[in-house]
């Protein structure tokens, strides 16, 4: 039992080192993205903080500095992609807001300055942006509490005998029920329901839309950076992507970026 | 009226006789048939005399030399036999069809000649069309395919099936389906012309329905198609066997790769048409056949002579103009490149170089598809808009590509003369070079929107999964459903029992009164009167409640009156009830006691007391 204890005890401190180690040197990284970022390097800051993204590293402090050096790079598809994965880990950041804001203004502006009119989309979808303030856990704890509740009092209405209570849960459940049903439609969005794939943002201006996923393949349309899709699927250096207007065919892997 | 009758019979006898059918000629239509012209050893064939015969009748059917072959079966048919007479001494005709079938298979290879059937029709001979069948070895028929051929009134269409070979098709006397193309060889971009065909013997009965389209893989695809009905129908011969030839698509395919690209087999199911032939009514055939995978073998352009950068194939001229040839600076002047001709339109690219002085903005492209014989092509029209900077004179350089013909295996230049536009006024401002599309770095534009501020600290969180995603989640939405409806049903469940009890209470009570009725016999025979009567009053009460569902215990004689009165029972049941109330009453506190005779009539009259109580309805309590 002494040994198993003991067994136990290195366990515990390995994985409490390797975890500080792995801490550390992350953090090390994060200061040197910064440090490249505060001396204008943008292209080291992104090559830095795209490090610890690709290491596994989910966190909306490091995606929305990756997306703000991207910005100051004039990546500006890659900027708001950034700042929508910022947004999605951290619903209602008024600096990731601010920033798709910014980006999108400054891609209308050269798109307007190339090709003498732009026309960009700075508002989501009404039903979009009232999910877009909360995550997807909250939804998650929302929908489960008013589900419960929701049941609660149709068993307490079942079971109560005194009038004024009955009429206080009768009132109760219908509207319980219906936020209950709202929640439940929001988590729905959140969680994707309601795509065919995953959302992206495209990240090249004038990018080519093809019939197939072949470069000789004939082009079908062309998709603008900043641009919305959803990525379908992925086929070699291509993927299936749909974007609005109906639009849908194979783009170049590193012309899609995935939220 | 014996001679009446006589006389009658005489006269008809005359009459027939005096008029006698003028019969004609006999006359016979003595047609051979074979179900097919080729066949492969050990198959069988049906050889058919049909004999179609007027006023005479077939006495006999002699067919030609058949030693070639061995004969499986014979059969013969007479599908019509009738006469009728023209009125008024007109002529009588008879018509009859006998049909001879033999089942043949041929005993060697070789072409065998069958010489003329001869048929015996009133005592005159009619021959029949010779024929001849071929027997080939099936390694040779394999070499030769079937030919078809179009008939020699038909006029076919342009999109009639070429005829010749069968290729492209596995034959079949029904239906079948077939794929042609205009060349097996093509090189990358040129067109490839690819036609689908159904062909049936008969007609159609109902729009063939496909279940799997031709694939073009490596094609880029134009829809060829007539939109005319009238063009989508021939003739053709096949084997043979007349058949009805539907065009179903016709495309043009641009091969997108070198190497071998199929066009793949489709497949369809459809039905013939209910029809008519010399045999009667055909009847309608359901069917699905699967087409043949062609495959194009596809070149890279000749290297040789390969001018450097994008070449086209096909047919091109190029045109440019401007609008206008001079301009303000500041104006938008329109610069516009038609290319026609013929080839992959969509293909085309034309990049204007970077002129400095001139913002040039991004083209807008027209295309104008069309296939005149099946010739794909059109216009593709770039319209770009520019913006002399400063004043100056500036040439636009000759725009143009590189052609490859395929007709001719040679590559050359198509272009356009330059052009020189003049701008005149003062200079004006620019941002940014319209001409360079790239990503920029930030641009005082960008300078004036704010990103950031830099996020200095970091939790380095991972990726976790969010709680909707467990597995328990699902399950925890669900469970307050479940746990209501479970509670629900037994809420239910227990009503429902509550209630059985309550209909179920008189007939408990009835029972239990029965049980107090027995041990109140027992009490009399002991002679214990008090115990007796007592026990007697108790049944007769419980009964009562279980009844009225509602105690009564506590009530006094004249109490209980009114109550049952109330209820609506009976004056005289309630009158009896309370006499036998009261006399236990009586009886139980008398000092004398009663005698068992008595307790035994009390008992009796008790119990057809409770049998009355038991059918008694109680009316509703607050009932007026």
């Amino acid at each position: 039992m002494k040994r198993l204890l003991l067994l136990l005890g290195y366990a515990s401190l390995f994985t409490a080192l390797a975890t500080a180690a792995h801490a550390d040197s992350a953090r090390e990284v994060f200061q040197r993205a910064n440090q490249a970022y505060l001396t204008g390097q943008y292209d080291a800051a992104i090559a830095q903080y795209q490090v610890l993204v690709e290491s596994g590293v989910a966190d909306p402090d490091i995606t929305f500095n990756l997306g703000t050096a991207h910005a100051r790079a004039g990546h500006y598809g890659e900027a708001i992609r950034w700042f929508e994965r910022t947004l999605v880990l951290r619903p209602g950041d008024d600096d990731a807001e601010r920033g798709i804001a910014g980006a999108t203004s400054l891609l209308g502006t050269r798109r307007a300055q190339a090709e003498g009119e732009a026309t960009v989309q700075t508002r989501p979808a009404m039903f979009e942006s009232f999910v877009r303030g909360f995550s997807e856990d909250t939804l998650a704890i929302a929908t489960l509490a008013l589900d419960t509740l929701f049941f609660a009092v149709l068993v307490a209405f079942f079971f109560v005998g005194r009038e004024s209570t009955r009429l206080a849960l009768g009132i109760a459940a219908p509207l319980l029920g219906l936020l209950g049903i709202v929640a439940m439609f929001a988590l729905a969005q959140k969680m994707g329901m309601f795509r065919d794939g995953r959302p992206a943002v495209i990240v090249r201006e004038h990018a080519e839309v093809r019939e197939g996923p072949d470069p000789r393949a004939a082009e079908r349309a062309h998709a603008s950076e900043g641009e919305r899709a959803e990525l379908i699927s992925r086929q070699g250096n291509y993927v299936h992507v749909r974007l609005s207007g109906r639009r849908e065919g194979f783009m170049l892997v590193a012309d899609v970026g995935e939220i | 009226m014996k001679r009446f009758a006589w006389m009658v019979a005489a006269s008809v006898a005359l009459t027939l006789s005096a008029a006698p059918p003028r019969a004609s000629a006999q006359q016979a239509d003595v047609v051979m048939s074979i179900d097919r012209s080729e066949a492969g050893p050990g198959e069988p064939l049906l050889l058919e005399i049909r004999i179609n015969a007027t006023n005479g009748r077939v006495e006999s059917v002699n067919p030609p030399d058949l030693s070639r072959f061995t004969i499986l079966g014979q059969e013969d048919l007479r599908p019509m036999q009738f006469s009728f007479s023209f009125g008024g001494g007109g002529a009588t005709v008879a018509q009859s069809s006998v049909v001879r079938r033999y089942r043949l298979v041929a005993k060697a290879l070789g072409r065998i000649e069958l010489g003329p059937a001869r048929v015996v029709v009133g005592g005159r001979t009619f021959r029949s069309n010779p024929l001849s069948v071929t027997i080939r070895d099936p390694s040779q028929a394999q070499q030769a395919p079937t030919d078809v051929a179009a008939p020699p009134t038909a006029n076919p269409p342009g999109y009639a099936p070429p005829t010749g070979t069968l290729d492209g098709a596995h034959f079949d006397r029904t239906a079948f389906l077939r794929t042609v193309v205009d060349k097996t060889t093509a090189h990358v971009g040129e067109q490839v012309t690819a036609t689908l065909y159904l062909y049936v013997h008969g007609s159609l009965g109902s729009s063939p329905e496909v279940s799997r389209e031709a694939t073009t893989d490596g094609f880029w695809v134009h829809d060829l198609t007539p939109r005319d009905d009238r063009d989508l129908v021939t003739e053709q011969t096949a084997g043979g066997i007349p058949f009805r030839v539907y065009l179903l698509k016709r495309m043009a395919l641009f091969p997108l790769r070198a190497g071998t690209l199929t066009i793949g087999a489709m497949h369809l199911t459809a039905q013939t048409a209910m029809g008519f032939d010399t045999w009667g009514v055909a009847q309608p055939e359901a069917f699905d056949r699967e087409g043949v995978a062609v495959s194009i073998t596809v070149q890279d352009l000749p290297s040789a002579g390969r001018p450097s950068g994008d070449v086209y194939v096909g047919n091109y001229t190029i045109e440019t103009r401007l609008d206008r040839p001079q301009a303000a600076t500041g104006d938008a002047v329109t610069l516009t490149c038609v290319v026609r001709g013929s080839g992959n339109m969509r293909e085309l690219r034309i990049e204007l170089p970077t002129i400095p002085g001139l913002n040039i903005l991004a083209p807008q492209v027209n295309d104008e598809v069309s296939a005149p014989s099946d010739l794909v092509g059109g216009s593709r029209t770039f319209e770009w808009l520019v913006v002399p900077q400063r004043a100056g004179t500036y040439t636009i350089p000759a725009m143009g590509f590189s052609v490859f013909d395929p007709q001719s295996d040679s590559y050359a230049r198509v272009a356009a003369p330059a052009l020189t536009l003049v701008a005149a006024g003062n200079p004006i401002a620019t941002s940014s070079d319209a001409a360079d599309r790239r990503p920029q770095p930030a641009t005082p534009a960008a300078e004036r929107v704010t990103f950031g501020p830099l996020h200095a600290t970091s939790e380095f969180l991972h990726a976790r999964a969010p709680l909707s995603r467990a597995r328990w989640f699902g399950l925890a939405l669900f469970a307050p459903p479940v746990i209501w409806f479970i509670l629900v049903l037994m809420r239910l469940l227990q009503r429902r029992n509550r209630a059985n009890e309550i209909l179920n209470a008189p007939k408990r009570a009835v029972r239990g009164a029965k049980k107090r009725l027995a041990k109140a016999d027992s009490l009399a025979q002991s002679g214990d009167a008090r115990s007796f009567y007592t026990e007697v009053a108790r049944a007769m009460k419980e009964v009562l409640e279980a009844r009225l569902l509602e105690p009564v215990g506590g009530l006094t004689h004249a109490q209980l009156r009114q109550f049952l009165v109330s209820r609506g029972m009976q004056d005289e049941l309630v009158v009896r009830i309370i006499e036998e109330l009261e006399g236990g009453d009586f009886a139980r506190f008398s000092s004398t006691g009663s005698s068992p005779e008595e307790m035994t009539r009390a008992r009796e009259r008790v119990e057809a007391l409770l049998q009355r109580i038991d059918k008694f309805t109680p009316t509703p309590k607050d009932a007026p």
